[in-house]
């Protein structure tokens, strides 16, 4: 999730050395033959870093290496973008939705699992756990000892894939009830 | 430069991008730049080029993959240091 008014604010993307440390020399083109470079730039970023967050839970690794993650493949409407992100031997499929003041993608292992995931977006508050339980009677959002977010299917007594991502006033819970490829 | 020196002016650095101002306060060693003084993961690049420019160092980009935290951060600030005389 990028936050595109706070993140206008937060990063100076034109300064020295910046674009080099987080894009190859294709995504960098991409971004400067953009008709906005900056929707652009934090599109690719947020592909990078979904793409990283699975590659974190399932190794455990923690590493800040954006240009480890080289995205491809891009598609471009004014509402959405599809694209895959490689990493090492592994190819990550991202969609992402766009909206006027934000952006949030997600990364999937398989194409087959873009389709079954669902996507709630809300205000990050405080409680924003409670707030989403009381939306979601039938599911149970919680945090767990390590800091992992964990969905419970209240009717089938299962867990859920989820994932969450925030920036800004800006939330998104991704969830499936099916299992996931990473699973 | 000990480093008791170079945690200082890391924290000078950081300083901007921190969104949690006791861990600001009390950055040590043990400090993780994201879990702890949550600075958004857009804004470690930033916090690397501020460190390449006041060091006037270069980092690589396996060094910068390891800069998640104070201690490493100084190891790596260390080893270029000493790799270009300084």
């Amino acid at each position: 999730m990028v936050d595109l008014q706070l993140a206008h604010k937060q990063s100076n993307w034109k300064r020295a050395g910046y674009l080099n440390k987080l894009f190859n020399a294709d995504e960098q083109g991409l971004i400067h033959y953009a008709q906005d470079p900056e929707l652009l730039l934090w599109l690719m970023w947020t592909m990078k870093e979904s793409a990283y967050k699975i590659v974190n839970r399932a190794s455990g690794m923690r590493i800040y290496s954006p240009l480890s993650f080289t995205c491809s493949k891009l598609l471009l409407t004014n509402t959405g973008a599809s694209g895959e992100v490689s990493y090492q031997q592994q190819t990550f499929y991202t969609k992402t939705d766009i909206k006027p003041l934000r952006l949030h993608s997600i990364a999937l292992m398989s194409l087959n699992d873009l389709d079954v995931i669902k996507i709630h977006q809300q205000q990050h508050t405080n409680c924003y756990l409670a707030d989403f339980n009381r939306i979601f009677v039938d599911y149970e959002l919680s945090r767990n000892t390590a800091g992992l977010p964990e969905l419970l299917n209240r009717n089938t007594g299962k867990k859920c894939a989820v994932s969450i991502s925030h920036h800004g006033r800006h939330l998104a819970i991704a969830y499936s009830d099916s299992p996931l490829s990473a699973d | 430069m000990d480093k008791e020196e170079l945690i200082s002016e890391l924290k000078v650095i950081v300083t901007p991008y921190s969104q949690d101002a006791d861990a600001l306060d009390n950055i040590s060693e043990t400090t993780d730049f994201l879990k702890d003084l949550k600075i958004n993961s857009a804004n470690l690049v930033d916090v690397v080029l501020d460190i390449e420019e006041r060091f006037n160092i270069e980092i690589d980009n396996d060094a910068m993959a390891k800069m998640l935290d104070v201690k490493t951060a100084v190891l790596i600030i260390e080893e270029k240091l000493a790799a270009i005389g300084g």
